[in-house]
């Protein structure tokens, strides 16, 4: 696609989008194609080269190549998939069912007077086209129980429910077919675990299923599932790159405004 | 019996962080919230001696119960 030595005239090791949509339409290529091809050679897309120095090129191209499935694009959503999108994930599944409206503004990052009314999980992809135009989004707007998933079809599945029964659906279909990321939110704490393998999921059904309760969740502040979606994103980082995590087949709980945390403690046996 | 109770969050609200509470021989989990006060919905995560516990579990001497408030939103 682009010789070896023409890379090198990229200054700093980086290409700007411009330079890779024109070789993507000279090519009859995508910018997802190019920059996968230049990535391979140690060149950064220029929007990832503050990632130098913390991530190898090659886990950057791991990055891009792997697919999410992110079930639940409201307040840990939201956040998630638009701080993966910026970290170079190149492939979404956006799984809500839900419209945005005037509740959500308080929390949901994508929620606006703009988009009250709107799918939440196409505004979302709508989002994350502006800030990685290499990724595919596919957003379904059904509830997650109504869809089914291969082993191997996804890196990683975050979940960012808001229901025990969603979200119990969304674990035993993650059992033996992909790891999870699982978080969840409610006044000032949050919860974060990160499962891979069968029997901490069932601990995740155990732990889930204690947060039932009839009717509406307990309300919640801005910052905290900003906060708890970044660490969500983390864990996913750490378990598309199969790096060590302390949170591995694990949860945390995390109480924001007393600045604790406490754990990680183990899930299943 | 003696047990260590540990409480989380806003469940610390009027009540303790950590304290170590007098309880009934024989007392579960569920005995213990309705000794402290605290509601059933509004817990989520229970332990006993870092281990996952139903509420129904009961407690031994010394142990250790840490309790979690509900936190399901997404």
């Amino acid at each position: 696609m682009i010789g070896v030595d023409a890379l090198r005239l990229f200054e700093g090791g980086a290409i700007s989008l411009s330079d890779v949509r024109r070789i993507a339409a000279g090519e009859g290529v995508s910018i997802s194609d190019v920059e996968k091809f230049v990535l391979a050679q140690g060149v950064w897309p220029e929007r990832f080269i503050r990632h130098s120095g913390i991530l190898t090129p090659k886990q950057q191209l791991q990055l891009y190549r792997s697919r999410a499935l992110i079930a639940g694009c409201g307040g840990l959503g939201g956040n998630v998939a638009i701080l993966l999108a910026r970290l170079g994930v190149g492939e979404f599944v956006l799984v809500d069912p839900d419209r945005f409206d005037e509740t959500n503004i308080n929390r949901q990052v994508f929620s606006s007077l703009e988009t009250v009314g709107c799918y939440k999980a196409q505004v979302v992809a709508r989002e994350l086209a502006a800030v990685n135009p290499g990724a595919t989004v596919k957003c379904i707007t059904d509830p997650v129980e109504s869809f089914q998933f291969v082993p191997g079809e996804f890196a990683v599945a975050i979940d960012c429910l808001d229901s025990s029964a969603s979200r119990e659906a969304l674990i035993e279909r993650c059992s033996g077919a992909a790891p999870l990321v699982h978080g969840a939110v409610s006044l000032g704490c949050g919860i974060v675990a990160s499962v891979s393998d069968t029997d901490a999921m069932k601990g995740l059904v155990e732990l889930v299923r204690t947060q039932q309760r009839p009717g509406p969740n307990s309300g919640t502040l801005s910052y905290v599932p900003a906060f708890i979606a970044s660490l969500m994103a983390s864990e996913t980082r750490k378990t598309i790159l199969k790096l060590h995590s302390t949170l591995s087949n694990s949860w945390l709980f995390v109480d924001i405004d007393n600045l604790e945390i406490q754990g990680p403690y183990p899930l299943g046996k | 019996m003696n047990v260590k109770v540990k409480l989380f969050a806003h469940l610390r609200d009027g009540r303790f962080v950590e304290k170590d509470m007098e309880i009934p021989d024989g007392s579960t989990v569920g005995k213990l919230l309705q000794l402290l006060g605290i509601g059933e919905d509004e817990v989520g995560v229970t332990m006993i001696d870092s281990r996952h516990c139903l509420l129904a579990d009961k407690l031994k001497e010394g142990c250790t119960v840490a309790i979690f408030p509900m936190v399901g939103g997404g």
